[in-house]
């Protein structure tokens, strides 16, 4: 993946290796916010990955979901 | 991975009269793997991952194409686990959902009963088709699930059945009072506002029984949650502070669940009800509201998840669990663990019902109370009624930031130094 990928694509790429929906059960988008570990804090979709990220970075996959 | 070779049709249909329509599924088979994953670990068997094959149940009366249920063969255990089955009832969504078209086509009325049946036909196999090759390695950590081993007849012994339990294939759920309690003292400081929290505690396996129970021993308030009337918005800092909650406590405790209120005596106020329109509402009464379940389906979807709903009425707060059976979200008992020290009185839990089938566990259990006992209003297998949906529909839907707990870390295996291409 280039170094001026957005956090956002990679985010997108990773959601079927994964096999995390991008749809909820009723059909409504499911976001999801990327935390990088090591510097504790999420990710802006925006960020450049090249930026970002480190070798042996952890992520963890935060989702937006509705509660009602 | 999960394989099926067929295709799945509903068969809708006035009792006893003619099929009124067919609605092809698209089954999400996902819960139903994983409940039999869970079902093999209860059953004293070694955590498996995820994968396996689904292979439709004929109706020993009609014969196939017609389905009993259908059938999850676990992959990757030594010996196999025995096949999960399941009934036509874990489609009972789809049918409702495919009953709305027949009463646009006038087909049923609003209040009409209807059954259904379950078809399945051979489909030749597809070859799947392969995402596209990103440009990065991932490796998926897949992390075991803690299970601790310790017997469980002294929890039954130490707790009160509380709300309706299917004991046939529930698995026990233990929730102190105190843990009811400080929810409770949250929603009722927050009034209007929906409050929320995420459920900790133990996964407990008794070797000797053989089975699991889930041991709630703390809810964390989602402090950095934002509560409106109607929705509560958990952001990213909210589950920054479950996670390091938990790392503090250093208790080895997993995510069990999560909670969030209804404050439903502030709803429709304007309305000016009669208090026994009031009492009747089945807002007053609690739910688990629509958005409530895709928010569980999608982020709490492994077997033992729980939902707790804490409805703040008229009349005071009562408190509603639900969990995943066989695959579907429903309502569900729970033993609650008193708390000596709580002068708060015992809550209040809607829909209660006396355990239809104890666990072998209670046999081992002294008595200690007597059951909370009140009927619940269920559907007859295969069968639903129309009815104007209880859920508040008329409320929006919001975006949440939700932690997810069944998300692995995914590690960037190797960036590359010089240009740093993640490879």
């Amino acid at each position: 993946m280039p170094v001026d990928g957005s956090i956002g694509e990679l985010v997108d790429g990773l959601l079927p290796r994964l096999r995390l929906s991008s749809l909820d059960r009723s059909g409504q988008p499911v976001h999801y916010d990327a935390r990088l570990q090591r510097e504790e804090r999420h990710l802006h979709r925006t960020e450049r990955v090249g930026d970002a990220l480190l070798p042996d970075d952890h992520l963890v996959l935060h989702p937006r979901v509705v509660a009602g | 991975m999960i394989v099926c070779h067929h295709r799945f049709l509903l068969l809708l249909q006035q009792p006893e009269g003619p099929v009124l329509g067919q609605l092809p599924l698209a089954p999400n088979w996902e819960p139903a793997v994983e409940w039999a994953a869970f079902a093999a670990l209860r059953a004293g068997g070694r955590e498996t991952p995820p994968h396996g094959r689904v292979v439709p149940v004929a109706d020993p009366r009609l014969g196939l194409p017609y389905l009993s249920g259908f059938r999850v063969e676990l992959d990757g255990a030594d010996p196999a686990p025995p096949p999960c089955e399941f009934p036509v009832t874990y489609f009972a969504r789809d049918a409702r959902r495919g009953s709305a078209a027949l009463v646009e086509a006038k087909k049923l009325r609003v209040g009409d009963t209807f059954s259904y049946r379950l078809i399945a036909v051979e489909q030749p196999e597809e070859s799947s088709a392969q995402p596209a090759a990103l440009a990065f390695e991932v490796g998926e950590e897949t992390r075991p699930l803690a299970v601790t081993n310790a017997p469980l007849p002294p929890l039954f012994a130490a707790t009160v059945p509380m709300g309706e339990t299917d004991g046939s294939s529930a698995y026990p759920v233990f929730l102190p009072q105190a843990v009811l309690t400080e929810a409770q003292t949250l929603v009722e400081a927050a009034g209007a506002r929906e409050v929320g929290g995420i459920l900790l505690g133990h996964l407990q396996r008794d070797p000797a029984l053989p089975d699991i129970g889930a041991v709630v021993t703390a809810q964390i308030p989602a402090r950095h949650a934002v509560g409106e009337a109607e929705k509560l918005t958990f952001t990213p800092e909210t589950w920054a502070a479950v996670e390091a909650a938990i790392r503090l406590r250093r208790s080895r405790e997993i995510i069990l669940g999560w909670w969030h209120s209804h404050p439903a005596r502030f709803w429709c106020q304007d309305k000016a009800c009669p208090p026994a329109t009031r009492r009747a509402c089945s807002l007053q009464r609690g739910f688990f509201s629509s958005d409530d379940l895709s928010l569980h389906e999608s982020v709490f979807a492994k077997a033992f998840h729980l939902a707790l709903v804490v409805t703040f009425a008229d009349e005071g707060c009562h408190h509603a669990l639900y969990g995943w059976n066989q695959g579907v979200v429903q309502r569900r008992g729970f033993r609650l663990l008193p708390d000596p020290t709580d002068s708060h009185p015992p809550p209040t839990v809607a829909g209660c019902a006396p355990p239809t089938n104890p666990h072998p566990a209670e046999a081992a259990a002294a008595p200690t109370q007597e059951p909370i006992r009140e009927s619940p209003a269920t559907c007859q297998p295969g069968e639903a009624r129309l009815s104007p949906s209880p859920s508040h529909d008329f409320r929006r839907s919001f975006p949440v930031h939700f932690l997810h707990p069944r998300a692995s870390p995914c590690r960037i295996l190797e960036t590359r130094q010089g240009t740093r291409n993640l490879t």
